[in-house]
């Protein structure tokens, strides 16, 4: 073998040993750029995961219901807390504080420890929507169960459209959510066809002598609550909830 | 010097990540009023949206301080901003007033239209900043530098040249 020829080999080898060398490095790379991702999508999923406290429906089996004249009751008289939410169930704000709020709610009134009164208003004039779900919820209210009542206000809210688009959700659309809590009787179907004028009187009363100019109100006790913010409505609720047992 | 102007856009991207999310991610629920207050996504996608976004703004912000896989952080914090511009610029052309979201509150704000052009600036600024970090990710004091270290230099090559190929 000439110089040269070793030479040549010797490059050669050199160049595959590089070259294997640097596959090597590609590998370890891309395997620890894939671990790194997959560990850190874990964790933003994680997060996500953590967040989604309503996203399964409410248990309301265990909770007292009974219908009032206008309104929902939740819960047991003799619960030393009482709180009253005026609500419009295409109120952005009320969305937020029954996702927030619903959970502790329920169970706190399973346990006797507060009494919830759902008292759903006509706010948002300027949308026919506010007045359809109303009045569809009304018709559950009257000639369905209480029950059945508490779950539609509770599916209102979770499937609430969006305020500039609230006119797509058909009154059909509404007629499904009533067969869904499996109110959808004779009576019900009939009563969904025409705006139950005494009933909004009835709630347009309640506002004005409450003195309800936004939602959502809250009361404790008959104290309306300062909060602007849901965080500070929920805090605030929690406290009275909690201090009380 | 580009490393250290990397670093100092790593360290303002990262940090303005951080907080946005941190104020955020102990409120899913307000989070998806915020995201919902736009009346843009579909309502089932915007809860995931809001639910997602806390936590992704605080691991890219702290990838970013860190400086741990930069570009893709980089391109992550780009998009998001091209997103939130998007979003903005269609509350503010459908005259819908709301406050951004964008650190906690979120919702009707009667203000919101004097501050779109500001908030919009800000997002393009640190679009700018992301996307630097996407065509120069090499910055300094970076974890990218220990795990994925640069080009070995010659003399290391050689070195095992020596050792592993004896003729």
């Amino acid at each position: 073998m000439s110089k040269r020829q070793r030479d040549l080999s010797r490059t050669e080898k050199a160049a595959a040993i590089r070259a294997a060398q640097a596959k090597k490095e590609r590998t370890r790379k891309v395997g620890l750029v894939v671990g790194i991702v997959t560990v850190l999508s874990a964790i933003v999923a994680a997060g996500a995961w953590l967040g989604g406290g309503t996203s399964t429906p409410t248990d309301n089996s265990s909770v007292k219901v009974a219908a009032a004249s206008g309104s929902l009751i939740v819960g047991d008289s003799a619960a030393p807390v009482k709180v009253v939410i005026y609500e419009d169930f295409l109120c952005p704000y009320c969305r937020e504080l029954e996702a927030s709020t619903r959970d502790f709610l329920r169970e706190n009134a399973a346990k006797g420890k507060v009494q919830v009164e759902y008292r759903p208003i006509h706010l948002l004039k300027d949308y026919g929507y506010s007045a359809r779900a109303l009045n569809t919820w009304a018709a559950v209210l009257k000639y369905a169960s209480p029950q059945a009542a508490l779950e539609l206000h509770d599916l209102l809210f979770e499937k609430q459209p969006y305020e500039q688009s609230s006119d797509d959700t058909s009154d059909a659309d509404l007629a499904a959510l009533v067969e869904e809590v499996g109110a959808g009787n004779a009576e019900v179907t009939a009563a969904m066809k025409a705006m139950d004028q005494e009933f909004f009187a009835a709630a347009d009363r309640v506002m004005e002598t409450e003195g309800i100019v936004g939602t959502p109100t809250v009361t404790i006790n008959g104290k309306v609550l300062s909060g602007l913010s849901v965080v500070q409505l929920r805090s605030q609720i929690e406290n009275a909830v909690s201090r009380s047992s | 010097m580009l490393r250290w102007t990397g670093l100092l856009a790593r360290l303002v991207v990262g940090g303005v990540w951080v907080y946005a999310g941190a104020l955020k991610v102990g409120d899913p629920a307000g989070s998806v009023s915020a995201v919902r207050a736009y009346q843009l996504l579909p309502t089932g996608v915007a809860e995931v949206v809001g639910r997602t976004l806390p936590m992704l703004e605080i691991v890219v912000g702290v990838c970013l301080i860190l400086g741990l896989l930069t570009r893709f952080n980089g391109a992550v914090s780009a998009l998001l901003q091209v997103a939130f511009v998007i979003g903005i610029a269609s509350v503010w052309s459908r005259g819908i007033e709301i406050d951004c979201g964008c650190f906690g509150d979120g919702g009707p704000n009667p203000d919101a239209t004097s501050q779109y052009p500001w908030e919009i600036a800000r997002d393009l600024g640190l679009m700018a900043l992301s996307v630097f970090l996407v065509v120069r990710p090499r910055t300094a004091y970076a974890v990218d530098s220990v795990l994925f270290p640069p080009n070995q230099p010659n003399a290391e090559t050689k070195q095992v040249d020596d050792v592993e190929a004896p003729a």
